[in-house]
């Protein structure tokens, strides 16, 4: 009983036909566990995350949350359940951090409700979570990218969703908070239970912080598991169109796997020296 | 947002009790002023007696309802101007923008001028033809989930298209032109109870709905998805409010001409008089009943000057409120 | 290199080619007009008639035509052409799809120059013989001008902020609209009608000299506006990316909408605030036809063009000898039109 489509068709109604991306697709989310979704630009990763938090409609299959429709849930019930950071989301101008995170708790409080203890608490939870509590009476509009990511990360968790869905959190972050958003996630999901399922563009952090790696071409799922297992030269190859090898690095007292990258030979075939990591 | 700015709370308060005075004063003056001019305590003593005397008939049939319509007026203008600027995210949106105020006007115009229709069937036909203009740009926006751009769009152009008509109508009319370009300026003229009456029902009900919704108004803020995923749904939310911004456009339009200048107005002098004390963007639970309350004294105070100069409200609404506008966007100065 | 740069061609010719055969119907619309513009009205010329009158060395021969007929319709085009394209700069200087030329302030600058001088020759017939007629379009031009300065002086604050501006033009164009309106309440009475024929915008009655009389402008803002294509294709990215391509944002920003305020102002002068085709022909051009800002303004030209001289025809001509204002006219046949394509579009988006 979890987040699961089944044989969903997805794309954008036009005035003739409808512009498919994901042809069908059909796909369960391990609960407990954080989902990465990778793929070339266009795959169709954002429509299916879309889709999965339920604010696309499919253009047929269905996306159930425990077994029950998403459109069956009604808005605010699902919203506590399943909460979904979009990639682009635009904030009001005068609008204080505050504001903004507080409107998380729309979902708890109702059309007419007031805050109560439990919203103020969770508010502050969310901001304390994200290093935010000390900007909350800082307008939106002024703080810094990685500031206002952050900030959106905080809305999402305000929502106390056991589900969390992320598009691209990790975009205008610098290393350093990219590492503090997917570290933050990681410890929600160790500590709290959270299932997340977030787009990320990079692959090394991808098979770090992936329980479950989900590959998506020409939207369909090209490989689905343990981030080990999934990401092969011969994949990448095929989806990314990259000559890639995984090596293992000594850091911190630990081995990781690093991607080593480049294009197909013949676009590089001037250029020699890193053979040996390919080879 | 939950954390009540105290700051907020004083300024928004005092801001509302000015507004109220401002409003009661003009009532007042709107009372007492006329060809039969009476002091203060006359005009308590007329609202009280049976209505019989003179003073009591001048005031309760001929001065009070007008007065009355002004306020209703107004506050009904001022809310639906809020409504329309939230959930277009446009801050040039205004009731007009709807086509409401063209739709009922012609239906009015049609009425009036070329079905020759007795005076009293004119303001349901008003209210009617409002709310039918202002459905027709929702059905035509449908398709996009009520995009704010393409909303604002198709109202602009209906509302156009039903202007261009008027015009026609009064250009190949042969009489009646002058007095229906009077009505067409906004004017509260020898407004009755009738009038009141056919107001409250709609514009009551409607600004506590407007205010009851206060808190979906501040997420309609945000962008359409977010919104969608904090658990709202945009388009039935932007389509519930939209109309209700119309019926109150309509039900206005109808009985004091085409004004809906007060509805640009309204949220923009609240929002900027509370701009420095709101800490942050102004919830609606406050921008609303202000809006609405700036809206009534608005009017009210353009009918009591309209009275003494002998120009339509309408015209006076907007030559109080444009250089107010035009002020107060200066001194914002830095924004933007 | 090479794949980027084929790439780039086949976008740029695609992009060409979808606009050539909306140009191209645009064009032959436009002729069929001018031929039907020239041929119907009270008196109706056949089309010998109208040969000869073409081709005649005296014009005086042929007055319906020359003296009536042909300026009419160069002025229709010329001035539904200004209309078009000052709406164009307008709504992309200002970043708002609401913006016409009446959010300048032009429209009700020109409104209320012409009530007063319409007002003070019916006051002192004196100055009705000094001034008459004749001096309309001057009084419009210059009212329109001066009200544009004054919108843009109120709403420069360090540069021009398009929201700020926006809301600065709404609300003198408001406030003079209502002052417009004042007077011909307050004294309109049996001229009603006449004003308001004049403030919905209308060709009844113009000959050369109003042409003439535009021309000069017309040259001078197309002229103008040709160096600031590129920039203001630039302005759609926003001040701060348009900036760092390396565009003086304020400048432009200026200098465009001072073409603009021009091209609306002279046509306002001679037509009456026609401003409606300002509004929906850039977005049936953009509707129509895709492309850059540059792609645009020949679109928008012929549109405005094509609907000013349908809608003075249809004026003319529906319920002759009574003559209905091509401004009324215009919104009247423009609104359906954009009502439908917005429709279309809307379900695609």
């Amino acid at each position: 009983m979890t987040l699961s489509a089944e044989r969903l068709v997805l794309g954008y109604r036009g005035p003739a036909s409808p512009r498919t991306i994901v042809p069908e697709l059909s796909l369960s989310l391990s609960r407990g566990a954080i989902h990465c979704l990778v793929g070339p630009n266009g795959c169709g990763k954002s429509t299916l995350l879309k889709a999965l938090a339920g604010v696309l409609t499919p253009l047929s299959g269905r996306v159930c949350l425990e077994g029950r429709e998403l459109a069956q849930w009604g808005h605010r019930p699902l919203a506590r359940r399943l909460a979904l950071l979009p990639q682009n989301p635009e904030a009001p101008e005068d609008i204080t951090v505050r504001q903004l995170v507080a409107h998380g708790r729309f979902a708890h409080q109702g059309l007419f409700g007031r805050s109560s203890a439990a919203d103020r608490a969770a508010v502050a939870d969310a901001l304390a979570l994200t290093g935010m509590a000390g900007l909350q009476n800082r307008e939106f509009q002024a703080l810094s990218g990685g500031e206002r990511q952050r900030a959106w990360v905080a809305l999402a968790l305000a929502q106390q969703a056991d589900y969390l869905l992320l598009d691209e959190p990790t975009t205008f972050l610098d290393i350093g908070h990219q590492l503090e958003v997917l570290s933050l996630l990681r410890q929600l999901n160790r500590d709290r239970g959270l299932t997340v399922a977030m787009v990320l563009h990079d692959l090394n952090q991808a098979s770090e912080y992936a329980d479950r790696l989900l590959v998506m071409d020409q939207g369909r799922l090209q490989a689905d598991g343990r981030p080990a297992e999934v990401l092969t030269p011969a994949l990448l190859r095929r989806v990314f169109g990259i000559e890639a090898a995984w090596v293992m690095q000594q850091h911190d007292g630990r081995r990781h796997p690093q991607m080593m990258a480049r294009l197909p030979a013949q676009e590089r075939a001037t250029e020699t020296g890193d053979a040996d990591v390919f080879g | 947002m939950e954390l009540d700015n105290r700051e907020l709370s004083c300024r928004a308060t005092v801001l509302a009790l000015f507004c109220l005075l401002l409003a009661a004063a003009a009532t007042l003056i709107s009372l007492a002023w006329g060809e039969r001019w009476l002091a203060p305590q006359q005009v308590l003593q007329a609202l009280r007696d049976s209505g019989d005397g003179v003073d009591g008939f001048v005031v309760q049939q001929l001065r009070l309802p007008r007065a009355v319509t002004a306020v209703l007026v107004g506050a009904a203008l001022g809310m639906a101007g809020t409504l329309v600027q939230s959930i277009t995210r446009n801050p040039l949106g205004t009731p007009d923008l709807m086509g409401v105020s063209a739709g009922a006007s012609f239906a009015i115009v049609l009425g009036y001028l070329v079905l020759g229709l007795p005076p009293a069937t004119l303001l349901p036909l008003g209210t009617a033809g409002g709310f039918a203009a202002g459905l027709l740009t929702f059905a035509v926006a449908w398709q996009t989930r009520l995009n704010p751009t393409y909303l604002l769009l198709a109202g602009m152009s209906i509302a156009l298209f039903f202007f261009a008509a008027i015009t026609l109508l009064l250009v190949t009319a042969d009489t009646g032109a002058n007095g229906i370009y009077y009505w067409l300026t906004g004017s509260l003229m020898n407004r009755t109870w009738d009038h009141v009456h056919q107001l409250y029902p709609l514009v009551v009900p409607g600004l506590v709905l407007g205010m009851a919704f206060a808190r979906v108004l501040d997420l309609l803020t945000l962008d359409e998805l977010t919104t969608a995923a904090v658990g709202l749904p945009v388009q039935r939310w932007r389509l519930v409010l939209g109309l209700l911004a119309v019926v109150l456009t309509a039900a206005t339009v109808a009985v004091a001409g085409p004004i809906g200048f007060v509805g640009l107005v309204a949220p923009h002098l609240v929002r900027l008089a509370l701009r420095r004390s709101a800490g942050g963007a102004l919830p609606h639970r406050w921008l609303l009943p202000l809006s609405a309350l700036t809206g009534a004294a608005l009017v009210a105070l353009a009918d009591c000057v309209a009275r003494l100069v002998g120009v339509p409200v309408g015209i006076l609404c907007v030559l109080l409120g444009g250089p107010l506008l035009v002020l107060l966007v200066r001194r914002q100065g830095g924004a933007g | 290199m090479a794949a980027a740069n084929a790439e780039t061609v086949v976008a740029e010719r695609g992009g060409t080619v979808r606009r050539w055969p909306a140009l191209a119907m645009l064009v032959v619309m436009l002729l069929a007009l001018v031929l039907a513009s020239l041929r119907l009205g009270t008196v109706a010329l056949d089309w010998g008639t109208l040969y000869r009158g073409m081709v005649s060395a005296n014009p005086a021969d042929f007055p319906v035509l020359w003296n009536l007929r042909l300026p009419r319709t160069l002025l229709a085009v010329v001035v539904g052409a200004q209309f078009a394209l000052s709406g164009l700069i307008l709504q992309r200087v200002i970043r708002n799809p609401l913006a016409d030329p009446g959010v300048v302030g032009v429209s009700g600058g020109a409104g209320l120059a012409v009530v007063i001088l319409l007002l003070l020759s019916d006051l002192l017939p004196g100055v009705a013989a000094g001034v008459g007629l004749a001096g309309l379009p001057w009084a419009a031009l210059v009212g329109g001008l001066m009200v544009a300065a004054l919108v843009l002086a109120l709403a420069w604050r360090n540069g021009l902020a398009p929201a700020r501006l926006a809301l600065t033009g709404i609300a003198v164009g408001a406030v003079l609209n209502a002052a417009v309106m004042w007077v011909v309440v307050v004294w309109g009475g049996s001229r009603t009608e006449t004003t308001l024929m004049w403030l919905a915008g209308s060709l009844y009655g113009r000959d050369f000299s109003h042409l003439w009389l535009l021309l000069p402008w017309t040259l001078a803002g197309l002229l103008a506006l040709l160096p600031a294509l590129k920039p203001l294709s630039l302005l759609r990215f926003g001040d701060h990316q348009a900036q760092t391509l390396g565009l003086a944002v304020q400048r432009w920003r200026l200098l465009a909408l001072a073409v603009a305020v021009v091209l609306a102002a002279s046509a306002v002068a001679v037509a009456g605030p026609m401003g409606f085709v300002g509004l929906i022909v850039p977005h049936l051009a953009r509707l129509l036809a895709r492309g850059s800002f540059a792609a645009q303004v020949p679109v928008c030209l012929l549109l405005g063009g094509v609907l000013t001289l349908a809608a003075d025809i249809v004026g003319r001509t529906l319920a002759s000898p009574l003559e209905l204002p091509a401004g009324a006219l215009t919104t009247l046949l423009g609104i359906p039109v954009l009502l439908y394509l917005l429709i279309k579009q809307g379900g695609r988006s």
